[in-house]
């Protein structure tokens, strides 16, 4: 009889598996036919994945024409990459023409996906806006906009995307953080959960009714509250468990094995939110702080080694779907050609923009380079934009949205010629 | 002369001004009434504040780790260093590094002889004062302000041991001293302190070129704010209007240039020599190194430098132009709106806050009388309780208004960290949002509901004491009494119809009870009960805003 009093006394963090309790939950029946999901259709959805790496990253730093003179001129050799000696950078085939095309020598996973076709490489893309803010560029390009005047725009370009796509499914957005991104802006189809091994309310039965009592309001709260308590239940019913109760370890795909960082939880969250069928279409993903105004050498090996392995890892994790996944890479802006006196690079313009996915065609860069010379610059100092970074998603959006048009997601841009992304 | 407040207007504004309300609070500002005591909090007396200094006093923090003696062929090759010793560490250290000059805590840094749990106490210390003074302290509005200028002058101490090392000095002699001073003597201390020059890369900016890093954020976050950011209209300064009068009503990237260039050799004492070839001492206090700064010619805004001039001179005078701008004073005029009124604040109210922010200026209580504006203000009295408490204000509000004993550890710092609010560590100079959204997150939510149940688990024995049966009036004998008792306390009225019946089941934990249904049990067993339904009653919509 005084479960209330147990449960509190002797409370270690004890996960409580609700699925098994036999929940009722009195006014919040309703929603749960509506969030009911055919498997057979949830199964076969396609996935959009995008990863930002917030700070800027060095596009220069990451794939670079290393026999040009201009590039090797601005930056000494341990903020470039470099054709020989202990690190030297790594060769692809297809690079834009006219020059010795290398991968930072910490990118052998992305080579390999590249030379397997899997990963297509777009170089001098971006934001043609030109703004140097942080602030202002990843606005921008997660409200899928150009100009700071639309900066009142209220939904990311995510939300629009995913509002056009057809679905009743349980989770058909994520965002892999605490907290959901300003791409998935205004989303009421879409959850934030950072990780699936502590994903559980402590309260037991009695108390999760009363949260659910509590929730069933109008109002953003309420509205949100209840998918929470929604989303617990039926998550938490699917997850694997230990025998007394917990929450068992994620088992990625047979043969694959995910290296030791913080990234790769973030990666397994979605893998196995992914494979859970709760009619999961995109994901938010952010990595990183990529803002290497100093002590770029030691950062940006790290940083490019803890994207490529663990990516590596969850494209292979994700094999079996991989038809149906797309994966794009992009940052706000690249950095400055030349490097600054502390060891450095300061805000830049054109960087590059990665594309993965069993549908890409990979093993190619795409779209056309500028070059470095000085004239060829933007503003002098960094490198030109040639592509709209928005041609690219829209590019990815048309092989997967059934009917609904391009302009909805990407209010005010024309698309080019086709890349050939896809 | 306006009609005397009422107590659920006065929670209302407490609840906005202070970190939350409590039933003594309230009783306080009833008899002094809401002008008295907002004047009496903009001029805080740190000695009155005895019962959150007993606190601080008492309050341990525990540090443990083991040193292993270095291998022989190693410690050969290091003979300078001192030699390691095994050694065990295992207390419970009261604060000290909280009061210790910069000069005392900043030594530390670079040195591999002192354990990493030494040099983190830095940082532990300030995050356990900010923590205990926001549930105890008697200046609430300081409290509020110091969260809010940590926030605006954002500095991430997990970037390096540098920032850590600096934070005690950071938090104490810039930001807390100058919370509800003087905001250009604020903006010089943040561009001279190691924490923020670290932080931000100036202290090895060089000519040439400059790093930009700090220059930008001084526009971009400290002063102008991006919506004055105008490289987008213009690429030219004299394009910019007003710029050839001086009087630019916007920046462009070449300001943001620069003033990074004016900046150069505004460095600190870390051991390095200086320009005559003196070792300084590793103190971390603000030098200039005239060896490093650019010394030619400049405009920022509008202004013309002449060359040569010493790099003191030149980066003050960054600070003047950029601190007296009109955009500076509309941006923190709607940054503090923004943070004691609502996500959308009044435009009315907005322009009288900046109005006197720049009639102030000169004051050296200048803040004080910008917030005595806004607290006094029609807007701020009639607007409701929309601001979305963000994690912290949360868990204080919670300790505030159920009479708990705080007397945190670090474990409370991860909790709020995977609530969002990753206090001193944010990862970008933005500091923490400030607007409903960010903190509505999916996860956020379930922390914030299972936050008052870890409270109570076992392991947390000691961080937070609660008395509710204790505190519960004798004469509140049913269920019903109860719930009312606790609802008003937390939330000021009745829980909602729909929930009051599950919420009388947990009380009684009886399926059968009702509103007159005697509370009884055990003492033990009552209290415990008192604590599941208050706990729902802090995950409630209602206790989510202020």
């Amino acid at each position: 009889m005084n479960t209330t009093t147990s449960l509190l006394t002797r409370r270690s963090l004890l996960r409580r598996a609700l699925g098994a309790s036999g929940l009722t939950l009195g006014g919040g029946g309703i929603q749960r036919l509506a969030f009911a999901e055919d498997s057979a259709a949830a199964a076969g959805r396609d996935l959009l994945v995008t990863i930002f790496l917030r700070g800027g990253c060095d596009g220069l730093g990451v794939l670079a024409p290393v026999d040009d003179p201009h590039y090797r001129a601005a930056r000494q050799a341990n903020l470039r990459i470099v054709e020989k000696g202990e690190r030297p950078g790594l060769a692809i085939k297809n690079g834009y023409a006219g020059h010795d095309w290398r991968l930072h020598p910490d990118a052998a996973p992305l080579q390999e996906l590249y030379a397997h076709g899997d990963l297509a490489m777009i170089h001098a893309c971006g934001l043609k806006n030109g703004t140097r803010s942080h602030f202002d560029a990843q606005d921008m390009m997660e409200r899928g906009i150009n100009e700071q005047k639309n900066l009142g725009l209220g939904t990311g370009w995510l939300t629009r995307f995913l509002d056009s796509l057809p679905g009743t499914g349980l989770l058909p957005g994520l965002s892999a953080d605490g907290a959901m991104p300003a791409s998935l802006l205004g989303c009421t189809r879409a959850a934030a959960i950072a990780n699936l091994q502590d994903f559980s309310y402590y309260g037991d039965d009695r108390q999760m009714k009363a949260l659910r009592l509590m929730h069933a309001q109008s109002g953003a709260l309420g509205a949100g509250g209840n998918r929470m308590l929604t989303l617990l239940q039926e998550v938490t019913k699917k997850l694997p468990k230990k025998p007394d109760g917990s929450v068992a370890e994620y088992l990625p795909a047979k043969g694959v094995t995910y290296p030791e960082h913080d990234f790769s939880n973030t990666l397994k969250t979605v893998a196995q939110l992914a494979k859970m069928e709760l009619g999961l279409q995109v994901a938010a993903i952010n990595y990183g702080d990529w803002d290497t105004h100093t002590g770029q050498d030691y950062r940006l090996n790290d940083l490019v080694a803890n994207l490529a392995k663990p990516l590596h890892a969850f494209y292979a994790d994700l094999a079996a779907q991989r038809q149906r996944t797309t994966i794009v890479i992009m940052s706000e802006f690249g950095r400055r050609l030349k490097a600054n006196e502390s060891g450095g690079t300061d805000h830049g313009h054109g960087n590059l923009m990665w594309v993965l996915g069993g549908g890409i065609q990979g093993g190619r860069c795409l779209g056309s380079w500028p070059g470095l010379a000085n004239d060829k610059l933007d503003e002098h100092a960094d490198l030109a934009i040639t592509t709209d970074y928005r041609q690219v998603l829209s590019e990815v959006l048309m092989a997967r949205m059934r009917g609904a048009e391009v302009a909805t997601v990407f209010p005010g841009f024309t698309p080019g010629s086709p890349l050939g992304v896809v | 002369m306006p009609a005397p407040a009422s107590p659920s207007d006065l929670r209302r504004w407490l609840n906005r001004a202070t970190f939350g309300t409590t039933p003594a609070l309230l009783e306080e500002v009833q008899s002094m009434g809401w002008e008295r005591w907002v004047a009496a909090q903009l001029a805080p007396d740190d000695k009155t504040d005895t019962d959150c200094q007993k606190r601080l006093n008492n309050l341990r923090l525990h540090i443990e780790y083991e040193v292993q003696p270095m291998a022989p062929a190693a410690a050969g090759a290091k003979a300078m260093m001192a030699t390691q010793v095994a050694k065990k560490v295992n207390e419970n250290r009261p604060l000290r590094l909280l009061h210790q000059p910069l000069e005392q805590t900043f030594p530390m840094y670079g040195k591999d002889d002192v354990n990493y749990e030494e040099k983190s106490l830095a940082m532990q210390e300030v995050m356990m004062a900010t923590l205990l003074r926001a549930v105890h302290s008697q200046w609430q509005v300081r409290e509020m302000l110091a969260e809010f200028w940590h926030n605006h002058f954002s500095v991430n101490a997990d970037k390096d041991e540098s920032v850590m090392l600096a934070l005690p000095a950071y938090d104490r002699d810039v930001i807390r001293a100058n919370a509800l001073g003087s905001f250009r003597t604020m903006l010089q201390g943040v561009a001279q302190s190691a924490a923020m020059l670290y932080y931000l890369d100036g202290v090895e900016s060089k000519a040439s070129p400059a790093n930009e890093n700090f220059a930008r954020e001084l526009f971009e976050l400290h002063t102008f704010g991006a919506r004055n950011y105008l490289n987008h209209r213009f690429t030219k300064w004299r394009d910019v209007p007003g710029a050839l009068e001086g009087k630019p009503e916007g920046y462009i990237d070449q300001d943001v240039y620069e003033a990074a260039r004016a900046f150069t050799g505004w460095t600190v004492e870390n051991g390095a020599e200086d320009d005559d070839g003196a070792k300084r001492p590793n103190t971390g206090r603000f030098m200039v190194r005239e060896a490093w700064h650019d010394p030619y010619q400049k405009r920022v805004l509008g202004t013309e430098f002449d060359s040569q001039r010493p790099a003191l001179e030149d980066g003050l005078r960054v600070i003047d132009l950029v601190a007296r701008h009109p955009a500076t004073a509309r941006f923190i005029a709607e940054k503090l709106c923004r943070r004691f009124v609502s996500d959308d604040p009044p435009e009315a109210l907005i322009k009288q806050a900046a109005a006197e922010f720049t009639a102030a200026f000169d004051a050296p209580d200048q803040i004080a009388r910008v917030m005595k504006v806004i607290l006094l203000s029609a807007e701020f009295r009639s607007a409701p309780a929309t601001k979305f408490k963000r994690p912290l204000e949360f868990l204080a509000s919670y300790l505030r208004a159920t009479g708990a004993d705080f007397a945190p550890r670090i474990d409370v710092v991860y909790q709020l960290d995977e609530m969002g609010q990753r206090l001193f560590r944010w990862p970008t100079p933005t500091g923490h949002p400030d607007t409903s959204g960010y903190w509505q997150s999916g996860t956020f939510l379930l922390r914030r509901w299972n936050l008052p149940l870890v409270l109570r688990d076992d392991g947390w024995k000691g961080i937070a004491s609660f008395h509710f049966l204790t505190l519960t009036p004798a004469d509140c004998t049913t269920a019903g009494q109860v719930l009312a008792y606790w609802s008003q306390r937390l939330l000021g009225q009745e829980v909602a119809e729909k929930s009051r019946a599950v919420l009388l089941q947990v009380l009684t934990d009886d399926d059968e009870a009702n509103a007159s249904s005697e509370f009884s049990g055990d003492d033990k067993d009552r209290d415990i009960r008192i604590a599941s339904c208050v706990a729902l009653l802090a995950a409630s919509p209602e206790f989510q805003y202020r």
